[in-house]
């Protein structure tokens, strides 16, 4: 009985071993003839058509604005400043030493007015022209902080990151669609760089010797956006009438609105206020 | 009796089990592309099949910086057999294997290989000036497969999708190539050495991995660490690969495959790189469509046919532009990273090491230009404060503090700055290759380049330092 068992047993075994080596593709063995290769037909995506417009529709006539307000509904919120004056572990001649390092993560002004707020249409209007603007504004690294807080770069438009600052810093970019980069910043230094992308969201950078500082930067290809002010206030001059899709990004909420439809009047501001809980910053 | 048949029916029944073919390798979509709607899951997927395939069925996208493998020439004769062609004798001279053993390695390569026939009258006319009224008349290219080829004939033996011998529309003096071998041959040794531990579809998620605390490379980013690359330039170089693969990484599970032929590695090279590529493409789609069609998008939509037409309309406006662009930033991209110009080399000659080269190397190890110290600690123990900081979880909203201190890499892992005093660098530890570590810092690492902030006699200086710390007296009060 016993011996009988063990006849089956061990045959068996030897199966599952030899099995599971033919079921699985071994990569040297006689599966490989049931492996194939074929040709993609080459990235042909021939005209793009810009005529096609299933996103905005852009009405004729004077070009329009956009003005708003975004804020925050509810009171004042105290964050705590993440470092203290005088209590830096790092530079601490330099960082926090006359002011502490606030939270920026959420800045609400005395009108409830959410500052540092990205206002702009997610996808690149067809059929409108613009310019691009010839030069980008800076980024820099003044007393531990990045200046300013938040930014829009432009695609394939060189920018400048500086550090005003007596200590060094480094820029760890982690753009979605872009390469990113880590970058030394020692004091004075000046680095100049392009994004070939857009981004759909902005997207943050750090500094890995001060790990409070952070910066957001949104990149574009066209010019209807806008960052809200202190005040929560933004503009978005020299729009075509017609509706149009917005997306609005905070940093703690991420996506205020994924896709907001606002129907731009032609030759006068159109004006807007959005308001949004505590819950949504998770407050 | 009873039990001996039920132990009987129990044992033939594991053989099954075990050979389940849903364990044949496949590429899994990333977790950023499990977020997706499902619409725009299924979009994402066939993007990732038309240009990458899977595991077992290879795509050759000839527009990828991708050497697929690839030989031919004109057609000498056709038949004698159906499906099989003589190529002239020109072509494939290059195809002359030296041994038995080789031969056998390259009918392997070749065997399911595309076999690509450009009718010779139909290519004259799209060459010619008066081309554009014939052009609805010019047949495209056909495709076949590989079945076996006889290097001393030059006899090729073509198949057709369902295994039978071809069909041919082929005559003398078309074009035929065969393309994708040695993409498969790449595929068959990553499959054998390298998939264990960096997974079927290259995320570092292998089997093994998950007994590892350094993990294994997940390159969908594109990214490697140790590079001779600068900055700038966001992929390794195939010389970087080739070294990896062939030295290891020192301090880590990824072992030396020295014993390894040349030409394998550089198989296992080409299929990394494209391995990576694969996953950047698809990280890419997902930066342009996880924002607007993810599933929590679905769930907060007032419409779900609404947000899909949307999506549909998106897609078919704008997806062959988004594409070819993304194609084109892959082609670009991993061009400038073999590119002899995107390699670091130090115009000035390394500083013969002295006291003094160490002292002004230490002295910048310590300084607030560099701060080397503020990660890797005033005695160089890889301890400095920044080890130290708690800091926002990767992915997750700024303010989610991880609960262990530490600096993260992009990867999402805890990344301890090196120990310089140990001796062991991971990039390498000949002088050049930490003279390019910290000239282009550690791509994917919060380890930034200096390249473009130091001097290159001062990056020397740091480099003496940094080989002298294994040796520095611990007692002097450092």
């Amino acid at each position: 009985m016993r011996n009988l068992t063990t006849l089956v047993f061990v045959p068996a075994a030897l199966l599952v071993v030899i099995g599971c080596d033919l079921a699985s593709i071994d990569p040297g063995g006689g599966a490989v003839s049931q492996t194939t290769v074929s040709v993609r037909g080459g990235v042909d995506a021939g005209p793009v058509d810009d005529t096609d417009d299933t996103d905005v529709a852009v009405a004729t006539g004077e070009p329009g604005s956009l003005t708003g307000t975004i804020l925050f509904d509810g009171p004042k919120p105290n964050l705590a400043p993440l470092v203290g004056k005088g209590t830096s572990r790092v530079d601490s001649a330099v960082c926090a030493a006359d002011e502490a390092i606030p939270d920026e993560s959420l800045v609400v002004g005395d009108n409830g007015g959410i500052a540092n707020v990205f206002v702009y249409l997610a996808k690149k209007p067809s059929g409108i022209k613009f310019e691009a603007p010839e030069a980008l504004a800076p980024l820099d690294q003044q007393a531990c902080l990045f200046k300013p807080h938040t930014l829009v770069f432009w695609s394939g438009i060189e920018f400048e990151l500086k550090n005003s600052d007596k200590v060094a810093h480094n820029i760890d970019a982690k753009p979605a669609a872009n390469a990113g980069f880590n970058e030394n910043m020692p004091p004075g230094a000046s680095v100049i760089k392009s994004f070939r992308n857009t981004e759909a969201l902005p997207f943050q950078s750090t500094c890995a010797i001060h790990p409070w500082m952070r910066f957001w930067t949104l990149v574009v290809d066209h010019p209807f956006y806008a960052v809200t002010n202190a005040e929560g206030k933004f503009e978005i001059p020299n729009l075509p009438p017609g509706k149009h899709k917005f997306r609005v990004f905070q940093e703690r909420a991420s996506q205020l609105e994924r896709s907001i439809e606002v129907v731009v009047a032609p030759g006068k501001p159109t004006t807007v206020e959005w308001k949004y809980p505590p819950s949504k910053f998770g407050l | 009796m009873k039990r001996s048949i039920s132990i009987i029916l129990l044992v033939a029944a594991l053989p099954l089990v075990g050979c389940d073919s849903s364990r044949a390798p496949s590429f899994q979509l990333s977790e950023q592309s499990l977020k997706l709607s499902n619409f725009a899951q299924d979009k994402v997927q066939g993007e990732l099949t038309a240009g990458f395939g899977s595991p077992a069925e290879l795509v050759v996208w000839p527009e990828l910086e991708i050497d697929f493998g690839q030989f031919g020439g004109t057609i000498g004769k056709v038949g004698p057999r159906p499906g099989t062609i003589r190529i002239g004798q020109t072509a494939a001279d290059g195809l002359k294997p030296q041994s038995e053993l080789a031969t056998e390695k390259l009918l392997q390569s070749l065997r399911g290989a595309a076999v690509v026939v450009t009718n010779a009258q139909s290519s004259a006319e799209t060459t010619s000036e008066a081309a554009p009224a014939n052009e609805e008349a010019t047949s495209a290219p056909s495709v076949y497969r590989v079945a076996s080829y006889d290097t001393a004939s030059r006899l090729l033996s073509v198949i057709d999708e369902s295994g039978q011998p071809a069909q041919l529309n082929a005559s003398e003096g078309d074009t035929v190539q065969v393309l994708g071998s040695t993409l498969q041959t790449g595929r068959n040794l990553y499959l054998r050495h390298c998939m264990h531990c960096h997974g079927v579809s290259g995320d570092g998620a292998g089997p093994t991995a998950q007994y590892f605390k350094v993990k294994p490379r997940d390159y969908r980013q594109g990214v490697i660490k140790f590079t001779s690359t600068k900055a700038a330039v966001p992929h390794p170089s195939r010389d970087d690969l080739f070294r990896i693969i062939k030295l290891g990484v020192p301090g880590t599970y990824m072992p030396s495959f020295m014993l390894l032929p040349d030409d394998e590695v550089n198989l296992i090279v080409e299929y990394v790189r494209w391995l990576a590529m694969r996953g950047e493409m698809e990280r890419k789609l997902n930066a342009w469509l996880s924002t607007s069609y993810s599933q929590e998008a679905v769930n907060e939509a007032d419409s779900l046919s609404e947000l899909q037409s949307e999506f549909e309309a998106e897609w078919n406006t704008d997806s062959a532009e988004f594409i070819e662009r993304f194609g084109n930033d892959l082609k670009l991209d991993w061009q400038d990273a073999d590119k002899p110009e995107s390699v670091v080399n130090p115009t000035a000659p390394r500083t013969p090491s002295s006291p003094e080269s160490i002292a002004r190397g230490r002295e910048l190890f310590l300084s607030k230009d560099a701060k080397c110290a503020s990660c890797h600690g005033e005695t160089a123990r890889g301890n400095g404060p920044s080890t130290e900081a708690f800091n926002d979880l990767p992915g997750m909203p700024p303010g989610t503090k991880s609960d262990k201190p530490g600096l993260f890499d992009n990867w999402g892992n805890i990344v301890k700055p090196r120990d310089l005093t140990t001796g062991v660098f991971r990039g390498g530890r000949r002088p050049i290759d930490i003279y390019r570590r910290i000239h282009s810092g550690i791509k994917g690492t919060p380890m930034q380049a200096f390249g473009t902030t130091l001097k290159e006699e001062q990056i020397w200086d740091v480099v003496n330092y940094v080989l002298s710390i294994p040796f520095e007296d611990k007692q002097s009060g450092h």
